[in-house]
């Protein structure tokens, strides 16, 4: 199977174009990779899946510039159908840094868009170097395309009646409490940078501990500090999801999941 | 470019039996393909394109007697410890447990690539870790300094399997746009593109060099019959001589151990030029720096035997040929 891609240089010439609308050329730039399973129009299939959630987009936005928490609370509703998408085609593609690149360059650019656009001080519409995600493998797991998708991955909570329920969970507190959509720092933070995320159980659980209104920013600090303590001697892989919640409220208090019994 | 370690031993916790647990998991190792990885030792690096196929196979090196001896080290039931096998890729922040047994059960070998081959174990791109831990399986009464909740982890060590610079490429299609747009007059078969200014500075050999064909004749080359197998190697011949030509004009000297892919990648032709051919390494280094680019084109001919190609050609080459 073949699949499209672009490498960081090739990204970086094409930032130079300075292209900022929907549709770009991407011709002189993608190239061309074959993986050795798959076959179909896998991809193609899961472009057109997420396409074919721009109109929703479009339409709730129709004549006006959205806010930031608009933009905020798309991404997090997108989690789920990105991790739907695309969590079928085959690890080589997955795996492969260059090909969420040219996703959010290419095919799904308008998504892009509507998570990083900025205006500079001309009100001149520019799209972050970051979103060209020139730099590392690891800077690229911010990037919009790739961190819905890994959000989608950790929040799925495979026969729940809301399967997606946490990926919008914290954001969707904020909002009832009429504060703004404003989930993106915690996901960044402590979910996509650090190893909180690779735990999906202890991820959700730590999702709802935070939207339940117990961990304000300093005790998101003293969790992720146990968190890390826990991970270095526990195996959390094993956790289920009630001993990751359990965990979870436990970390959140500031206990740690020490064996050491108490002196 | 040196490269520098620095190895760190951490006591994981004050418990019983730590060090016993640490010295059973030293006698394990992974077996990659041909290469055999010790526990925590330098990363294994393979070519992306079999890094997802090789088998993998794990030799815990724990037999009953070693259990015991962590057992009655911790102060727990031999049946209480179990080993633990994670298959990490940090890219996509992937963990999957490959594998979950009591230690007083191990076998001798555990092939983790048996069908289906888990997911982990087919990143190729950004490479894969195995993480063995030993492990508390259950809970057990709480005692002083000993391990007693479940899934405690007495010791771990890792494995780390990555990709190095695959020196093969994927000819992309010259089409009339392109051609257009490099400026390329009608008869131009292909053309080598290479990305920015410095060989050294490509993370991947796609970054270091595009090598377009025609379209159409790329449709033609396609295939599996003798003669395309030669034009295929023509053209890979090609597109290494182009890769030397431009290493001479920036090349002093090719570290010992190459660290970045773009070393690696000349390493890795230099060698096989070298190895093709019969010639001493170094070879094609030393006539690089000494300015001898057309020797070295002859090399690389001698390696894709590109004599051998031009008389099957001409000597049977006509529309059946193809």
């Amino acid at each position: 199977m073949d699949y499209d891609v672009i490498t960081a240089g090739k990204a970086q010439q094409f930032y130079a174009t300075q292209q900022v609308d929907e549709n770009v050329d991407l011709s002189a730039f993608a190239i061309t990779r074959q993986c050795s399973t798959g076959d179909g129009d896998l991809i193609g299939a899961a472009i057109r899946a997420i396409n074919a959630h721009e109109g929703d987009w479009l339409e709730s936005v129709r004549g006006r510039n959205a806010s930031d928490g608009e933009r905020n609370e798309f991404e997090a509703l997108m989690a789920g159908p990105f991790y739907e998408a695309f969590r079928e085609l085959p690890t080589e593609v997955l795996d492969d840094p260059d090909f969420w690149r040219y996703l959010g360059l290419g095919p799904l650019r308008w998504f892009t868009l509507v998570c990083d656009l900025e205006w500079d001080k001309d009100g001149v519409p520019v799209l972050p170097a970051s979103s060209m995600e020139t730099g590392t493998a690891a800077k690229l797991r911010e990037h919009p395309v790739l961190r819905t998708f890994l959000r989608g991955q950790m929040c799925f909570n495979e026969g729940a009646s809301a399967p997606y329920e946490t990926a919008s969970v914290v954001g969707a507190t904020l909002k009832a409490a009429g504060r703004p959509f404003a989930d993106r720092d915690v996901l960044k933070s402590h979910l996509i940078r650090v190893q909180l995320g690779g735990t999906p159980a202890l991820a959700r659980a730590f999702l709802m501990e935070v939207a339940s209104g117990e961990l304000d920013t300093t005790k998101t600090r003293i969790f992720i500090k146990y968190f890390r303590r826990a991970r270095s001697t526990s195996a959390l892989e094993l956790l289920s999801d009630s001993e990751a919640r359990a965990l979870a409220a436990k970390l959140s208090q500031g206990f740690t999941a020490s064996t050491t019994p108490n002196p | 470019m040196e490269l520098r370690r620095r190895r760190q031993k951490h006591i994981l916790h004050p418990f019983r039996g730590v060090d016993e647990a640490e010295h059973a998991l030293a006698g394990s190792n992974l077996q990659v393909r041909d290469y055999t990885l010790e526990p925590d030792g330098p990363p294994l690096r393979d070519s992306i394109s079999v890094l997802c196929l090789g088998s993998v196979t794990l030799s815990p090196g724990i037999d009953p007697t070693a259990a015991q001896t962590v057992a009655d080290s911790a102060g727990v039931p031999v049946d209480a410890l179990g080993l633990v096998v994670t298959g990490r890729v940090s890219f996509l922040k992937w963990e999957d447990v490959l594998l979950t047994e009591l230690l007083a059960d191990l076998r001798d070998t555990y092939e983790l690539s048996a069908a289906p081959r888990p997911r982990v174990l087919r990143a190729n791109r950004t490479g894969y870790d195995l993480l063995l831990s030993i492990v508390l399986m259950r809970e057990l009464p709480r005692t002083r300094l000993q391990a007693w909740r479940q899934w405690s982890v007495l010791a771990s060590t890792q494995f780390k399997v990555r990709p190095t610079a695959d020196v093969g490429f994927q000819p992309q299609r010259l089409t009339p746009d392109l051609r257009k747009a490099f400026k390329l007059p009608p008869g131009a078969s292909r053309y080598i593109d290479f990305q920015g200014d410095s060989v050294w500075e490509a993370t991947s050999v796609d970054e270091l060099v595009t090598v377009y064909v025609d379209e159409s004749l790329l449709q033609l080359m396609g295939g599996e019959s003798s003669t395309r197998k030669q034009l295929q190697a023509e053209l890979a011949g090609a597109v290494y001589s182009a890769i030397f030509t431009r290493c001479a004009t920036q090349i002093d000297d090719l570290p010992d151990d190459p660290a970045t892919y773009a070393e690696i990648v000349i390493a890795e032709l230099c060698q096989r030029v070298e190895k093709a051919t019969k010639s001493p390494p170094g070879t094609v280094i030393d006539q690089l720096q000494k300015g001898k680019t057309t020797y070295v084109d002859a090399l690389v001919e001698g390696m894709v035997d590109l004599q051998g190609s031009f008389l099957h050609i001409l000597k049977g080459s006509g529309p059946s040929g193809l």
